[in-house]
């Protein structure tokens, strides 16, 4: 469904016309993700943005099958390092997740288990996928404690997770997805049950991780702002669809598609210092569209400044409008933002 | 360790309420020991009355309660008004039965369901869970009296086991092995039919416990790890889901326990069941007491160990208890 701009490069990742959907008990299932297509080179870093409920949670588990058992993928394809990853058993999906595809979620702290110390768990993972020695499963993890950037990763190794803060298991978590180097890291939100400071200090490391890793990375998040800072390049998800996709920079300070154009007019500015902003925030107004069914026109029309007519009953495709970008929209925006 | 010294306080102060609250309740029933010998024509109001003091009967209800603790202290747990011995052997060696015909049943009813309910766990929304929760209820909505009942026919028609008892006559002579079998033989059906009976319900609790652990954000990135399945459910899905087992399995001694208490009488099992009716039966009133008070000693050791085992896999637990 999109074109591809990139060049001949084999991709790491493919996703083609992927769709997930997940069935309700005596009600129509509920699709939500709808042919989403999404490539990743080597070493490249992708957000994903969007807001609750858009669909880039259920597009990261499809991707790494980890769907709940209400969830399933309903067409596409997923290619990882030319390997169909949709119908692959769950023994072969097994020896590939940690090892050339990691995930980190948003709970670190549901992510770790809680009878386990901390260096154990991270140096099970090195031992589910390689064989190496029980002492040095232990250096490793040591290793990786202080890659992920922990003080005294000595008393940490020996901590169980209760023991340690929000921002340290969740570096904990990071650690046990690059024990293995993956090729690929998909974090979903991996730091939205944290505090500013701790957010920060994760953005950091996640930058730097992948520059010394040469490692790829799918972002998902809600806030464009921590895109600014990681990605390179950004495709916007709006009710199981992506609707526009473009270069950080261009997306950040130029998008296309009315849909983050009004996202990025909902992060509060930071004008003139300090002192309060007495401007009120801005709000989009309405909901999400319910996804079953989804509407027939643009998902988005309800909500949408820039609304046409034909915009109710006619779905935008996704067409190609610079180098590297697209929009999904019938009146897309050229230019800064109002 | 101040947990323990803790837990045994308790269950002292819980022994001395349930014993207080049986003698009141078995003192408020009409009548007593010597009721039925008043109706009897052959026997003398002289004879009446001298085993009304012989057996302390004559004193206040406060008093024979006291002398009964008094005699606990001594272990001996007060003296069946029908025998004129200590209570404690009798009791004693009637909680023993007990206790081995219930343990051999917990064991095997959780080695049942610990599969079967991860099993079903794993397979959850599939055809196979369906047939096996409609056999489950099945299996729940039959009174434990009739499952005993059908268990002792079958024994009965087949001939295959035997219908009542503990051990053969003439087990004395036999040797070890022969006494083992034996006494397998004979415990067959009394434990099939405690494990029938609480097979269901721990299935059921095993199924619900792992299935929510499965389902969890916790199984999800474990699984996102890439850690194989078979370490997946023993070293992370297992010990995430033992938290409401353990307390489960304290449940399931208690539960075990009183269908244990009938099952003995139906199969005619050498426990305190049996002991327990009869002792009711002639308000043999202190036999009364030390049966209950053995069944509450057999049911807190149950819940210590099910505190025990909590303590010992939760970190978080033990740190609190530190």
């Amino acid at each position: 469904m999109s074109s591809h701009l990139q060049s001949e490069r084999p991709s790491l990742l493919q996703v083609r016309s992927l769709s997930v959907e997940y069935s309700r008990a005596g009600a129509a299932p509920v699709e939500a993700v709808r042919e989403v297509g999404l490539t990743i080179q080597p070493g490249e870093a992708v957000g994903i943005l969007g807001e609750s409920g858009s669909g880039k949670s259920s597009l990261a588990l499809a991707i790494t099958g980890l769907l709940p058992p209400r969830g399933r993928t309903t067409g596409g394809s997923v290619r990882f390092e030319g390997i169909e990853l949709l119908g692959l058993g769950e023994a072969d999906l097994d020896r590939l997740r940690g090892e050339r595809l990691a995930m980190v979620f948003q709970e670190p702290g549901l992510a770790l288990s809680p009878f386990m110390r901390v260096g154990r768990q991270i140096g099970e993972v090195l031992r589910a996928h390689r064989t190496v020695s029980a002492a040095a499963a232990r250096e490793r993890a040591l290793d990786l404690l202080s890659a992920v950037r922990i003080e005294e990763p000595d008393s940490v190794y020996h901590a169980y997770p209760h023991q340690l803060s929000g921002g340290q298991q969740q570096r904990v978590v990071i650690a046990q997805a690059l024990i293995c180097e993956p090729k690929l890291l998909i974090a979903d939100e991996p730091t939205a049950a944290l505090d500013t400071v701790t957010q920060a200090g994760l953005v950091e490391l996640f930058r730097t991780l992948r520059a010394e890793l040469d490692m790829a990375l799918l972002f998902i998040t809600h806030d464009p702002q921590l895109l600014a800072a990681l990605a390179d390049r950004i495709a916007v998800m709006y009710a199981g669809r992506i609707v526009e996709r473009a270069p950080a920079d261009h997306l950040l300070s130029a998008a296309a598609h009315p849909y983050p154009r009004e996202l990025l007019r909902c992060v509060p500015a930071r004008r003139g210092g300090v002192g309060r902003d007495s401007s009120p925030l801005h709000v989009i107004p309405g909901m999400s569209p319910s996804l079953s069914p989804p509407p027939a026109g643009c998902a988005f029309e309800s909500r949408c400044p820039d609304r046409l007519d034909r915009c109710r009953s006619e779905e935008p495709t996704e067409q190609p409008l610079a180098a590297a970008r697209s929009v999904a929209c019938w009146n897309p925006s050229e230019g800064p933002p109002r | 360790m101040r947990f323990l010294s803790r837990r045994a306080l308790h269950g002292l102060v819980l022994l001395f309420g349930v014993s207080l609250l049986t003698f009141v309740l078995a003192e408020l029933a009409p009548g007593d020991y010597l009721s039925r010998l008043r109706l009897d024509p052959t026997v003398s109001d002289e004879t009446i009355e001298l085993m009304n003091e012989r057996l302390g009967l004559d004193r206040s209800a406060a008093a024979r309660y006291f002398y009964w603790l008094r005699s606990v202290a001594r272990l001996e747990l007060g003296y069946s008004y029908q025998s004129g011995e200590p209570v404690a052997g009798r009791v004693g060696a009637a909680a023993r039965n007990t206790l081995w015909l219930s343990g051999v049943a917990t064991l095997l009813a959780w080695a049942v369901a610990l599969p079967l309910g991860l099993w079903l766990a794993e397979r959850r929304g599939r055809t196979e869970v369906a047939l096996a929760s409609g056999a489950t209820s099945l299996l729940l909505a039959v009174p434990d009296v009739l499952l005993a009942l059908a268990l002792l026919l079958l024994a009965v028609r087949t001939g295959w086991f035997p219908t009542g008892g503990m051990v053969s006559l003439g087990f004395a002579e036999l040797g070890w092995s022969a006494r083992l079998l034996d006494l397998i033989h004979h415990a067959a059906l009394p434990v099939t039919a405690l494990v029938l009976t609480i097979v269901p319900t721990l299935v059921r609790h095993v199924q619900a416990a792992f299935g929510d652990v499965l389902d969890s954000a916790f199984l999800r990135a474990v699984r996102g790890a890439g850690i194989p399945r078979r370490r997946r459910l023993l070293r992370y899905a297992l010990p995430a889901a033992a938290n409401p087992l353990i307390s489960l399995f304290g449940l399931s001694i208690a539960s075990l326990l009183s269908a244990a208490l009938l099952i003995e009488v139906v199969m005619s099992w050498p426990g305190i069941g049996p002991l327990m009716i009869a002792a009711v039966h002639s308000q043999d009133i202190y036999v009364v007491l030390a049966v209950v008070l053995a069944s509450t000693v057999l049911l807190l050791f149950g819940n210590l160990t099910a505190d025990l085992a909590l303590y010992a896999l939760d970190p978080r637990i033990r740190r609190e208890g530190e």
